[in-house]
């Protein structure tokens, strides 16, 4: 007798992994709370969380979108404006660093410097600068474009109930003489590269736990102590480039390592946080690499089908919960239409 | 005697009155040809029969046709021509994000909440050079209220151009009758909770400026 005898399959690497189907993995996640079919669901973080953010949509559950598109711009251009991507027009958040900073901001704790980077004679918003892609007109556009934002995510702090976020990556660059962090390195899509005023970061375990953990008080003190939960997921996307000077291999497996850990602690210390292991199944030696498309980074369409599979597999869809916005204007129609219907009846009698 | 269709819905019965006060001199013939009974019909397939140029059988009024050729002017009177249904809300929309929303081609025929302004494509293809187009009034609703003027002042400059593209004449709303959120002052509604239909003394300021556009474009376009 030895205590390995007693354990299921899934607990062995040649039943568990070598000779099981990768589609559907027994076991490999085991829910820790329900999610209710009313509760608001926030998304955020690197770009796998879009994957998660557009299937719990499509799966019927409440997935918030405090900035949502204009009516009139057509579905096929959101994305390329940051609309419809995650629950607010933050654009991808890569660091824990950078959603703790976001939640500084919100709260009235830190204002970042630098926002503003030129883009030939545009402007775009340094923390999220694909959201325009074209730029604004000026450093002043580019104020009010984040003055709204920031109230918007403070709204959507306040609603939330749960929070899912995607940890993408460890390597941050920061003005040096602030601490603004910058989710890409300036120079790269808009701004211009001085090595005076920014500096490259690669964030250690204890940072980005620590990040998230302050973020997190920060987000329950503006909910004025309500709690809320979370849901966390590891980004199995490698990284493009590193600025280490390590080959990017080692540096994609430091910084994978950093942040699995740090949602492993987290789930093990938080009752209210879950881990999902997405990064897992995306990775697991067993698709021989087929899980990503020739580039060998970006996911494939249908792996993120059977990895959310693996997902609704514990947390099944659930008959569409959407409510208040849709209700409300389909009253507001109604009450025009009748006000239209009476205008006619008055003047032409019929 | 000239000619005027004067086609729309609840914009074009509320105009109705003003109309007659300022075009006297007109013969002026009323084909509701918006409002909600024929918005339901064209979202459900409903097409305009055309032949030649006479057109007819709406969802409101089956069996009503008009020859558009009998005609001086065919103007339409708001027609579904509501930036609140291209964006609602105080977010700030950038240039490029309200370029993708207007493209000149087809953003007043094609619009949001699946309208068809089929009237606004076949209608000036029928009578080139003789149609004009009055935006719907700049409603007072908080939606609208809350959009940025620029946008507001985006979606007309957009509109004139669809319309210059079309050869149709556009006629926008007297800046008297706008406050400075570029919306209608509430002292030109109709009634209290309709933010939508104008009274006479908006109608009567509306029309006098088409009344002088038309003028100005001399009796026969």
């Amino acid at each position: 007798m030895n205590p390995y005898e007693i354990l299921p399959s899934a607990a062995f690497w040649k039943s568990g992994v070598v000779s099981a189907n990768p589609y559907k993995m027994e076991g490999i996640y085991r829910k820790k709370f329900e999610i209710d079919r009313t509760a608001r669901i926030a998304t955020a973080g690197s770009c796998f969380a879009q994957h998660i953010s557009r299937h719990l949509n499509k799966n019927g559950y409440r997935v918030l979108d405090v900035e949502p598109a204009p009516l009139g711009l057509p579905r096929e251009k959101h994305l390329a404006f940051g609309y419809s991507t995650y629950s607010a027009r933050y654009g991808n958040i890569y660091t824990t660093r950078q959603l703790l900073q976001l939640a500084r901001e919100v709260a009235g704790e830190f204002i970042p410097e630098n926002v503003a980077w030129q883009k030939g004679d545009r402007f775009v918003d340094a923390m999220r600068p694909a959201v325009e892609p074209k730029g604004l007109q000026s450093r002043s556009e580019v104020t009010l474009h984040r003055r709204h934002h920031i109230k918007m995510v403070e709204k959507l702090f306040k609603q939330l109930d749960i929070f899912i976020f995607t940890l993408g990556l460890t390597e941050t660059w920061l003005h040096r003489s602030t601490g603004t962090v910058y989710p890409t390195a300036p120079g790269t899509i808009a701004g211009t590269f001085d090595a005076n005023e920014f500096v490259f970061q690669n964030e250690s375990y204890d940072e980005v736990l620590g990040a998230f953990e302050e973020c997190q008080e920060i987000i329950k003190r503006i909910r004025g102590g309500r709690p809320f939960k979370v849901i966390l997921t590891v980004s199995p996307v490698p990284l493009t480039a590193t600025a280490t000077g390590n080959h990017v291999l080692v540096a994609t497996s430091y910084s994978k390592a950093v942040l699995r850990s740090v949602a492993g602690t987290l789930s093990a210390r938080h009752e209210h946080i879950d881990y999902f292991p997405s990064y897992e199944i995306v990775t697991n030696p067993r698709l021989h690499s087929t899980a990503f498309a020739d580039n060998l980074r970006s996911v494939r369409d249908e792996t993120v089908e059977f990895v959310m599979g693996h997902f609704f597999a514990e947390h099944p869809p659930v008959a569409s919960a959407k409510d208040a916005p849709n209700e409300e204007s389909a009253g507001d129609d109604a009450k025009e239409d009748v006000q239209c219907e009476e205008a006619l009846l008055e003047a032409f009698g019929r | 005697m000239k000619k005027i269709l004067w086609c729309g819905g609840s914009h074009a019965g509320n105009a109705k009155g003003p109309i007659g006060a300022i075009f006297p001199d007109f013969e002026n013939t009323f084909y509701i040809t918006a409002g909600p009974t024929n918005l339901r019909w064209s979202r459900d397939g409903g097409r305009y029969s055309v032949k030649g140029s006479i057109v007819g059988a709406n969802g409101r009024s089956p069996s009503e046709f008009h020859d558009l050729a009998d005609y001086d002017r065919i103007v339409f009177i708001g027609h579904w021509i509501q930036p609140q249904r291209f964006m609602k809300g105080p977010a700030p929309l950038s240039d490029a994000v309200l370029d993708e929303m207007f493209p000149e081609a087809d953003f007043l025929i094609n619009s949001p909440t699946k309208i068809y302004n089929e009237v606004l494509e076949v209608f000036p293809r029928l009578a080139p050079g003789r149609c004009v187009l009055l935006c719907d009034p700049l409603s007072n609703m908080l939606e609208l209220t809350q959009v940025p003027v620029r946008a507001k002042v985006r979606f007309l400059e957009k509109a004139a151009e669809f319309c210059a593209a079309r050869r149709i004449g556009f006629v926008s709303q007297p800046e008297t009758t706008l406050n400075t959120k570029m919306v209608t002052k509430r002292k030109f509604n109709r009634r209290d909770g309709d933010f939508i239909h104008m009274n006479d003394r908006f109608w009567k300021s509306y029309l006098k400026k088409v009344r002088d556009y038309m003028d100005g474009q001399g009796a026969n376009p």
